[in-house]
């Protein structure tokens, strides 16, 4: 057994599956047991799915636990199978359990948090929407409930990770009197924190929006193309997946808005409206001041490279020596070309050229076509900037190894911590307390140890990670 | 001097009300739902006098509205549904103003209404991420803005529309729902297929249970499931489904086109939930692996169908479908062969020689359709129109903007007679033939209740004599709603025998232009109409004919 579980090193699948077949003849009939309890609270989670695989990805088996969250497979060959389990509402958890072992292993599933309450609006109609705090330049999840007759909201599915509470007053036309920006709980200069590790239930006493001084914007939109319809769209500068307003101007280019809520805007306009060659953004402070006779030029769009370095390799046979890039604009943009941009690189030599790209902040990701390969570059690639970067290189990179040694611990559980990003908890079961984790994707981890058994020491700590984050760059393989 | 201009304004105000008193009139009354007679609150009601005149007003909490200040004339009053899908009309009077009286117009109709409840498990444990929504039994076919409906074979089952995700507590709420009529409550998981070529276990005994289509409160199918009737703006609540579970199995089929495997959509109907036609653009289908293979793992005893399409923008290229049975073990070496669009040449005639050609256009239109037809086609008669059809494919025939003075008097198929019956298109030269009958009747039904008074906005239904089956009364009745002498007029009759009746509540219904009347073709709106008829009046509408009848109004059975 021991030796098979160190074949879980080995990258030759087909050498895994030729072994588990010969095994399968010969061995002895091992059994996987395991309870499946909520991670926060320790009580039994009930009819979740159960899914046994071999290493090399066959299913062998499908089951739900039961009333006590039980779960049993009698009639494995003796080794190490991959057993995901997955239930609405919670974090699908992906584990690497070793047959035979008689013990009944504790496995724990976090539960997605709930933020509920009322709210208190002139116009209480639409969503809130928790909005994941990130740092810069990175896209933030947000997941939204809509606000019922009685003005009462629940947002349910909220994955671990820091949030804020948003009203937003979002407007898709200029509709006269409705207000548009945004309102954060309980207050938007000073907004609280909702930390969700897992099975939290906020309960928001009333939200209100107070009614204050709201802005007014006017001016006239111009570009060489001439005088036209512009499209125009504003988003909140702090969060900007929240976009407050989407709109033409008339056939001249004038606009005129009405009703902002006082806060920071990033105004973005482009035009012609199809294709749009020429962009603009400005920046806006609103604080119940009107502003008017805004002159908005635009400017064409610039372009940019992006290039393989010479001669390189892809890092995997299974890595194709192409891929594709995405820009994906922080910015809401009005066109769908500009909020997400995406081309082909290589495998021939020289350059990939995107023309007429606005002025934005992107967020880069390069995957190669197959396999499973990062592209390595600048993760933000800031078209605002008055001398945007030309070219940007790129290379392939294969996902990368978290491995190490944890005295005493018989499960070692990794959490993607990665802001704006969603993965299944991974964790492993080991007798010898060394564990390795291949496949990790680039980004931020949390790695954890615990007694495999215990059944009350939650495998998420009440903060976000007991231990130092663990940064993985492309292709790294980090020894713990 | 601030007390006088305070008489001086008053003074004013009274004589400009004296004056508007006696040059205007006012229009009021209640709107209350038909079938429990409680008040329907914050709907519009709007007056108007002609398209620059018209005013807009909300009806309170018992229901009433009023226009206090009406020019004298006639006024349409119109009732709107509160959707926020859209708004559309529900029912509409004709108010007589005169100045310096009030008006009274009471509506009993019917307005939307919620479903809420919860979806739990066997144990009862509330189950999140479930789909629910609402389905309803009707004939179906065409049913365009001319109300000329040709429904095919039995009633058919098919979701409203509306549908919601349970969150987290297992809760759903399902909005828009039209009152008084039945909706069955289905609880299912969407059924998405990320993998065309599932990796399930090969022997079921390796697989989990899975969740079955669920009806409430605890059934497999709508014929064993208790329907829910809501009211006008009612929330049902406490509408909750007990999910039912069964063993899982598979089917692995394989997909070609002109014979050979090829990457193409596939979309799995469950017809417990839906058995209608597809629709051209298979909403929700996905795509085969390279070798047009697909095996499904989650599929449970039941009866299915598999459609299998070539789909480009906005045409059905190919398409095959198979229909296929669960019952207790694995489906495999299914194929579907997908088949390559063709057309069907159809004429249209007219049923004599010497009709000179009518300048109005008409329309022969398949549905569901196999192109997507953007722009209306028009053609002359005599003429010829090519329809884009898939060979062996149910269709049923529509004729959008047919003039009211003539009708569809017969429909060949290769020589066969298939009127009000489907159309199935054959491979080979086959020819539609379609016959326009020029000598069409009208009849007038005046409505009088008891005391001989003109019975104003009251359903006339009229029905075919030959038509027997709840199924032909569907495909061939009309409706309308009488004005304010009572009076009806029905025009574009085929020549025969009638039976006509004037009902006080013909079920729901939607009212369209010219007082046509939708009633939705519902099993027990065609059930009540057929107990009902024999109440009423049985007539003879002639050649060119224009038949008169009158009518007292009478409860439907």
């Amino acid at each position: 057994m021991r030796v098979f579980a160190s074949m879980t090193s080995i990258k030759n699948a087909q050498l895994a599956i030729l072994l588990l077949t010969l095994w399968a003849g010969t061995a002895r009939a091992e059994s996987i047991q395991g309870t499946v309890l909520e991670d926060h609270s320790g009580a039994p989670v009930p009819a979740a799915s159960v899914t046994v695989k071999t290493i090399a990805g066959e299913t062998l088996k499908e089951m739900e636990t039961d009333r006590s969250g039980n779960f049993a497979v009698a009639d494995l060959p003796a080794g190490v199978y991959e057993i995901s389990i997955t239930k609405a509402n919670y974090s699908t958890l992906n584990a690497r359990m070793t047959a035979g072992s008689a013990v009944t292993r504790v496995l724990r599933l976090i539960k997605y948090g709930v933020i509920s309450g009322r709210i208190t609006l002139p116009q209480a109609r639409g969503t809130v929407v928790a909005i994941e705090k990130v740092a810069e330049y990175q896209l933030p999840r947000s997941f939204s409930g809509m606000i019922n007759a009685a003005g009462e909201f629940r947002i349910f599915g909220i994955p671990p990770g820091h949030y804020v509470l948003a009203a937003p007053f979002l407007s898709a036309n200029t509709i006269p009197g409705v207000a548009r920006g945004m309102a954060l709980y309980p207050s938007s200069a000073k907004p609280r924190e909702f930390e969700i590790a897992g099975g939290e239930q906020y309960e928001v006493a009333d939200f209100v929006v107070q009614p204050v001084g709201r802005s007014t914007i006017s001016g006239k939109i111009s570009s060489p193309a001439g005088p036209q319809i512009y499209t125009l769209t504003i988003v909140h500068s702090d969060y900007p997946s929240i976009r407050v307003q989407l709109t033409l101007t008339a056939s001249d280019g004038t606009f005129k808005l009405d009703n902002f809520y006082p806060g920071t805007y990033e105004l973005y306009a482009s035009g012609p409206v199809q294709p749009p060659s020429f962009f603009a953004h400005i920046h806006l402070e609103l604080n119940s001041q009107d502003v008017e006779n805004l002159d908005i030029r635009l400017q064409p769009g610039r372009a940019v490279e992006f290039v393989l370095p010479p001669n390189g390799k892809p890092p995997l046979p299974a890595c194709s020596p192409d891929g594709s890039i995405t820009l994906q604009s922080l910015g809401f943009w009005p066109l769908v070309r500009d909020q997400k941009i995406t081309a082909h690189i290589g495998p021939q030599p020289g350059p990939t050229r995107i023309e007429n790209v606005g002025p934005t902040p992107f967020v880069v990701s390069v995957q190669s076509t197959t396999g499973n390969c990062t592209g390595v570059t600048d993760r933000l690639l800031d078209m605002t900037d008055k001398v945007p970067p030309a070219r940007m290189i790129t290379g392939f990179e294969p996902p990368g190894v978290i491995y190490g040694a944890a005295p005493g611990a018989s499960v070692i559980v990794l959490r993607d911590v990665t802001p704006g990003r969603q993965s299944p908890v991974r964790a492993e079961f080991t007798n010898s307390s060394e564990f390795h984790f291949d496949a990790v994707p680039p980004g931020q981890y949390c790695v954890t140890t615990r007694v495999a058994d215990d059944a009350i020491l939650r495998w998420t700590p009440e903060s976000r990670c007991g231990n130092p984050i663990v940064e993985l760059a492309p292709g790294e393989s980090k020894g713990l | 001097m601030t007390r006088l201009l305070a008489v001086l304004v008053f003074a004013s105000t009274l004589f400009g009300q004296t004056n508007t008193l006696t040059t205007m009139g006012s229009v009021s009354g209640r709107v209350l739902d038909s079938d429990t007679r409680r008040p329907i609150s914050g709907i519009r009601v709007i007056s108007s006098q002609n398209r620059d005149n018209s005013v807009s007003v909300t009806t309170d909490r018992e229901g009433r509205y009023v226009f206090p200040t009406l020019l004298p004339g006639k006024h349409s009053i119109d009732v709107y549904d509160g959707s926020l899908a859209g708004i559309s009309m529900t029912a509409t009077q004709v108010a007589t103003v005169i100045a310096g009286r009030a008006t009274q117009v009471d509506f009993h109709t019917r307005h939307l209404s919620q479903v809420s409840g919860r979806v739990l498990d066997e144990d009862g444990n509330p189950m999140s991420g479930i789909q629910v929504s609402a389905i309803k039994k009707e004939y179906l076919g065409y049913a365009g803005t001319d109300l000329r409906r040709w429904t095919a074979g039995d009633a058919q089952i098919t979701a409203s529309g509306t549908a919601a995700t349970t969150d987290d507590q297992g809760r759903y709420l399902l909005r828009n729902l039209a009152a008084g009529r039945q909706y069955w409550i289905a609880a299912r998981i969407p059924r998405t297929y990320t993998k065309p070529v599932s990796d399930a276990p090969v022997g079921p005994d390796a697989r989990k249970r899975i969740l079955t289509p669920t009806f409430y409160p605890n059934a497999n199918s709508i014929d064993t499931a208790t329907a829910v009737v809501p009211h006008s703006q009612e929330l049902l609540n406490d509408v909750d489904i007990r999910m039912l579970k069964t063993n899982a199995y598979c089917l692995e089929a394989t997909l070609t086109d002109s014979g050979a495997p090829a990457t193409m959509s596939f979309l799995l109907v469950e017809k417990s939930i839906s058995n209608t036609n597809v629709p051209a653009n298979l909403p929700g289908s996905q795509m085969t692996g390279p070798d047009g293979r697909i095996r499904l793992c989650d599929l449970y005893p039941g009866e299915f169908q598999l459609v299998a399409a070539r789909l480009s923008t906005g045409s059905l290229d190919s398409l095959g479908s198979i229909d296929f049975t669960i019952t207790n073990k694995d489906v495999r070496d299914i194929r579907v062969a997908a088949i390559p669009r063709s057309t069907v040449s159809s004429e249209l005639v007219w049923d004599k020689q010497s009709i000179e050609p009518s300048s109005q256009p008409l329309q022969v239109r398949t549905y569901p359709a196999t192109v997507t037809q953007s722009s209306a086609r028009g053609m002359g008669i005599p003429g010829t129109i090519t329809l884009d059809v898939v060979p062996g494919f149910s269709y049923v025939l529509a004729f959008p903007g047919l003039d009211a003075r003539f009708y569809v008097k017969d429909v060949s198929y290769g020589g066969s007679k298939i009127l009000h019956q489907p159309f199935v298109p054959r491979a080979g030269d086959a020819k539609l033939r379609i016959t326009i009958g020029t000598d069409a009747g009208s009849l007038t039904a005046t409505v009088l209740t008891n005391n001989g008074q003109p019975s104003a906005a009251t359903a006339v239904i009229v029905v075919p004599a030959a038509s027997q089956t709840d199924s032909e009364v569907a495909a061939t009745f009309r409706a309308g709603v009488t004005d304010e002498n009572g009076s009806f007029t029905q025009s574009g009759l085929p020549p025969g025998k009638y039976d006509v009746f004037a009902a006080i509540d013909p079920g729901p219904n939607r009212i369209g232009r010219a007082q046509m009347m939708l009633i939705d073709p519902t099993p027990e709106a065609m059930a009540r109409i057929r107990r009902t008829r024999a109440h009423g009046k049985n007539v003879e509408v002639t050649s060119s004919g224009m038949t008169s009848v009158s009518l007292s109004p009478i409860l439907m059975d």
